[in-house]
């Protein structure tokens, strides 16, 4: 793109100004005031301001380009044209600037005339191929470039693995990012500083306080954490609130439930005193009807003893014991005491004998003591006891111990025996074993007959003294049972409510009911003493209202955590970015950077490789921002700018704008500065604005226009 | 044939502290409760029946708004029925029935039904026994309808049941600690009508304001008058008429609307960038409500020109300024930053200008970051 010529009949502080412009330097002189920079307001203007103009977003341009005549009162009415070569095609643009009804014409190179300013813009920005950023902020725009990008310039950039070229390239493309924007490391810490005021000490993934929940931050408390603090002091409140409301619940329920108990306990008390007088009458009547059933009770065990007595005593009466006398039991036991003793010593003798009777004459061998025959016939034979052998008439042989008298024993015996025979007939026994019996059989019969007869003599008095007779009993306990009849009809006569039944003491019961409901007045007090706590603790608020204040708190919270996320993701896409920044290259910078270096100063400073890392030097000494002079800086920066602007316009179409600079340059560095801007202009076209001479003799080959 | 106005939810007393025109809130809210009185006593009702929270809380109502609320009820000709609910509830001795019964001395309209009993009454021929379930505690698990369980009802009177708390299906009770109870429950009750309160939209929500017609019993009016954005009523009450049709009881009801105020919380997508539009059909649609009565709040989002971003404030007052109160949230409406924009104002070969292109995607990250770069270039 080129300019061909811009005029103007009224803008700003111009008039009627006319001027062409060649393709590659041009100088447009004047002096001071005489509208040069108008110019080039003009021309930027031409380019990037609407015809139709808004009084509130316009007002800079309103303000600086509407005359102001004499009197005060505003122009209304500005204008220009401007005439442009793009690859040989020419265009006119015209613009007459007005509130609202502005009017933009454009020629195009058929001839086609467009008056839609959106479609004049549109072919502009074909023609024009970056946005007015670029021309803002790099052609338009001073050759002092920003202390950041020339920080950026000189900064190091390490080489790792990559070669020199691809560290420069990278070192000037983190520049060209700075250049016409903002410095990139101002804007991270400008979002770092907005993720700590937001989110300071606060974790965003837990949604807590950094180190737990319960942490509370005193300093660098960022807003998130304040937010959340509030919403957390007024949640543990509501909590606190709800607690209190809740027991204030339970205490009602509870005095409630003793209200009622206590009401209950009072209506038992105020019904005793009627059923008290019932109550004795019945017990009186109770008293008496156990009385009686005692008396039942009693006299049936008296009867039943009564009668058995009688009946013993009528069944001993029936009963006959034979008497026998204990004399005779111990003449039996004399006696046998001596038959035994006789016995024994007449069966002392033991003999053995040999017998062969010869004679006709029967033998009879027989025992003296019982006069059992022992032997009958001839042969051999032991014999037991005294033994008389007798042969009939002819011999009779007693034989017996020596100095034993047979005869008295045997009759001593025999006595005996018949003496014990008298006894046992005489009570018609066998033996001593059954006379001992009957013996023992008649004294029992005497004891219980005797224990009968005064059983019967002490009880049998008492109950006739007592009863009468038998027949009085039994009519007294028929009366008894009558009485009881009688006296259970009057007790279950008398109604008692089920409440007071099982009472068997009123004062005693009365005191206990009466102890209860002090015991629960007791207890209201104390559980109205509690509800006058919680109701002192609630002081006013309620859970409702406290919900109601925590809306709008978590909805602030909420956004504040909104926010931060935003800021997160921005500055993760920053840092995508960021690393991507050498990824799309503006190819050969590096060498016009390079070349334009070594023009402004003789081919003193260069790019070199320290260590490890690639440096601008000057004579081999590292250069930085911070040791240059402003002279160094701004030839370097003017270097930088020109290798942007050449390498944006690869195809020659260039442009840079100079107005009034280089005044802060020596002489030998304006030269420089003159020398690049020649050199530049090989390829690209410079509208160079200056009010000083010694500019038209610098530019060997420059369209010096006068103004 | 007795004729019984229901209310109830009208939670006197509330501060409305995060509302700038509380003051008229609150008095439109008294105006609409003045019109149900005027309203029963035109229909000659018998009973004004209010069924909970008539006050807001329980230990914290100014007596002003106490004295207000007689003032209004004593000028009802009939008998003024007032039902502790969960959030006035009567335990004993809490404040505001304290400050209640003392207000009400010397006027004999006013019936507090504090007992858990049968009150009876006669309306010349009929005999009509209510029961009141209220609420003796702000949470409860349990219902009092227990208590009127295995009631011995007289046939031959009309008997109303009178509760407070959530009903099943009609209001939101998740952690069933608002006295909750189902129409099963009450259908079982073996009464003629039950009139309840707590939700605040109506129940039955069929009913007309001319021409009663025939119900199954259970009434739950709702608030008389919007209370805030999560209730959609209009705000209403009922006129309940008990008779008989050849001895069958009759239970019919129709409604009035007693609210005033309006509450509406509306969501607005930007459409084809146009604000103003996409407000307008918004509000059109919804919006059914005189504006001076009318409580807004408006949550937009979406992308705008720059032009409109600049005159947004001027479009919300244009369109909702009104309305007796507006409250607008638009953190995610966004000024759009258009790509010739960034060309604009930034070299295109410039990192920010990357960094906002890469963020388009993202209106409200965009619109952050392109402050921040601006804050950042001073």
């Amino acid at each position: 793109m080129k300019i061909k010529k811009i005029e103007s009949k009224q803008f700003a502080g111009i008039k009627g100004v006319s001027v062409d412009f060649k393709d590659k330097l041009n100088v447009i002189y004047g002096k001071n005031e005489s509208g040069k920079s108008t110019i080039i307001d003009l021309i930027y203007s031409m380019l990037f301001q609407n015809a139709s103009l808004d009084k509130r977003t316009d007002r800079d341009f309103i303000e600086n380009s509407f005359p102001h005549s004499s009197d005060g009162t505003e122009k209304n009415y500005i204008e220009g044209s401007i005439i442009i070569e793009n690859k040989n095609d020419i265009y006119t643009l015209s613009k007459e600037w007005a509130s609202k009804n502005g009017v933009a014409k454009m020629i195009d190179a058929n001839g086609n005339i467009i008056k839609d300013e959106n479609e004049i813009n549109e072919i502009l920005k074909t023609i024009l191929i970056y946005g007015e950023g670029v021309y803002r902020n790099i052609v338009f725009t001073s050759q002092k470039i920003p202390q950041n990008t020339l920080e950026s310039i000189f900064g190091e950039c390490k080489k790792g693995d990559s070669n020199v070229r691809e560290e420069l390239h990278s070192i000037l493309m983190q520049s060209v990012a700075t250049l016409g924007g903002a410095d990139i490391d101002a804007i991270e810490n400008k979002i770092k500083e907005k993720l700590k005021m937001l989110g300071d000490h606060f974790d965003i993934k837990t949604m807590a306080p950094e180190g737990g929940i319960n942490k509370k931050w005193k300093k660098e408390v960022g807003i998130i954490l304040k937010a959340y603090y509030r919403l957390n002091d007024l949640n543990t409140e509501l909590t606190e609130v709800t607690e209190y409301e809740d027991n204030i619940d339970a205490f009602n329920k509870q005095k409630k439930e003793l209200n009622e108990e206590k009401n209950e306990i009072q209506n038992i008390l105020s019904g005793i005193a009627s059923i008290e007088t019932t109550f004795e009458k019945r017990k009186i009547l109770q008293g008496n009807y156990n009385y009686q059933k005692e008396f039942e009770e009693n006299a049936k065990i008296d009867l039943n003893t009564w009668e058995g007595f009688e009946n013993d005593k009528a069944q001993l009466e029936k009963q006959k014991c034979e008497e026998v006398l204990k004399e005779d039991l111990q003449i039996v036991e004399t006696a046998n005491s001596i038959i035994s003793k006789n016995e024994s010593i007449l069966s002392a003798l033991t003999l053995s004998a040999k017998i062969d009777n010869k004679s006709d004459k029967k033998l009879k061998v027989s025992n003296i003591d019982s006069g059992e025959e022992i032997i009958e016939n001839n042969g051999e034979y032991d014999i037991k006891g005294c033994t008389e052998i007798d042969l009939d008439g002819i011999i009779n042989i007693k034989l017996y111990p020596k100095d034993v008298d047979v005869d008295k024993f045997k009759n001593e015996l025999d006595k005996n025996r018949f003496k014990v025979n008298d006894i046992f007939k005489k009570y018609q026994v066998k033996n001593s074993v059954e006379l001992n019996d009957k013996f023992d059989k008649y004294n029992k019969f005497i004891s219980q007959k005797e224990s009968i007869d005064n059983n019967y003599e002490k009880f049998i008095r008492q109950y006739e003294e007592k009863y009468a007779s038998i027949n009085g009993l039994k009519s007294l306990i028929e009366k008894a049972k009558d009485e009881q009849e009688k006296l259970q009809k009057q007790i279950s006569e008398i109604k008692i409510p089920e409440v007071y039944e099982g009472i068997s003491d009123f004062d005693a019961y009365k005191k206990d009911k009466q102890e209860k409901i002090n015991k629960i007045n007791s207890e209201e007090e104390i559980i109205n003493d509690s509800l006058q706590v919680y109701r002192d603790k609630l002081a006013g608020r309620d859970s409702d209202s406290l919900k109601e204040q925590i809306i709008p708190l978590k909805d602030e919270y909420d956004n504040n955590v909104a926010e931060y996320k935003h800021y997160e993701h921005i500055y993760q896409v920053f840092n995508q970015l960021k690393q991507t920044i050498n990824i799309s290259p503006m190819s050969g910078i590096d060498n016009l950077f390079e070349d334009y270096l070594g023009i402004i100063s003789n081919h003193s400073i260069t790019t070199k490789t320290g260590n490890d890392s690639v440096i601008i030097a000057s004579n081999d000494n590292k250069l930085t921002a911070n040791t240059l002079s402003e002279g160094t800086k701004e030839t370097i920066g003017l270097a930088f700018k020109l290798a942007v602007i050449e390498t944006l316009f690869k195809n020659g179409g260039g442009l840079a704008i100079f107005d009034d600079s280089f005044t802060d340059l020596d002489e030998d560095r304006r030269n420089e500065a003159c020398k690049l801007i020649e050199k530049f202009s090989q390829n690209n076209q410079v509208i160079f604005v200056t009010c000083d001479k010694v500019y038209l003799g610098l530019f060997t080959n420059a369209n010096v226009i006068n103004i | 044939m007795i004729k019984i106005f229901l209310t109830g939810d009208n939670h006197f007393g509330r501060k409305f502290a995060n509302y700038k025109m509380k003051d008229i809130i609150i008095e439109k809210r008294y105006e609409s409760f003045k019109k149900m009185v005027d309203k029963a006593n035109e229909e000659k009702c018998n009973y004004f029946v209010i069924a909970g929270d008539l006050f807001d809380n329980t230990n914290n109502i100014p007596t002003a708004d106490v004295k207000k609320v007689i003032e209004y009820i004593k000028k009802f000709e009939g008998e003024v029925i007032v039902l502790p609910g969960n959030h006035d509830f009567y335990s004993e001795d809490e404040k505001i029935w304290q400050t209640f019964s003392k207000q009400i001395e010397g006027i004999d309209n006013i019936l507090l039904m504090k007992e858990y009993k049968e009150y009876k009454d006669t309306v010349g021929d009929e005999e009509i026994s209510f029961f009141p379930a209220f609420c003796d505690a702000k949470h409860s698990s349990e219902n009092k309808l227990s208590l009127y369980k295995d009631y011995d009802f007289n046939e031959n009177r009309y008997n109303v049941l009178l509760a407070h708390g959530a009903i099943e299906g009609l209001s939101a009770d998740m952690e069933g600690q608002y006295f909750m109870m189902t129409k099963n429950e009450l259908n079982s009750m073996g009464v003629d009508c039950c009139l309840i309160g707590h939700t605040h939209i109506p129940y039955p929500s069929n009913l007309n304001e001319d021409k009663p017609i025939e119900c199954d019993g259970i009434f739950n009016a709702g608030t008389h008058s919007q209370l805030d954005w999560h209730n959609n009523t209009d705000g209403e009450c009922f006129i309940i008429t008990l008779s008989r049709d050849e001895n069958k009881k009759k239970v019919e009801a129709k409604k009035y609307c007693s609210g005033i105020l309006r509450f509406f919380d509306l969501y607005v997508d930007v459409m084809n960038k146009d604000l103003n539009l996409s407000i307008k059909n918004i509000i059109d649609k919804n919006v059914i409500a005189d504006k001076k009565n009318v409580v807004l709040r408006v949550n937009i989002k979406g992308t705008i020109s720059t032009d409109v971003y600049e005159k947004k404030e001027e479009i919300y007052q244009n369109l909702l300024g009104d309305f007796l109160e507006y409250d607008k949230e638009d953190k995610d409406l966004v000024e759009e930053i258009s790509l010739e924009k960034i060309k604009k104002e930034f070299a295109e070969t410039s990192f920010v200008a990357k960094l906002l292109e890469t963020l388009s995607d993202r209106p409200v990250e965009q619109r952050i970051a392109y402050n921040l770069i601006k804050e950042v270039m001073g």
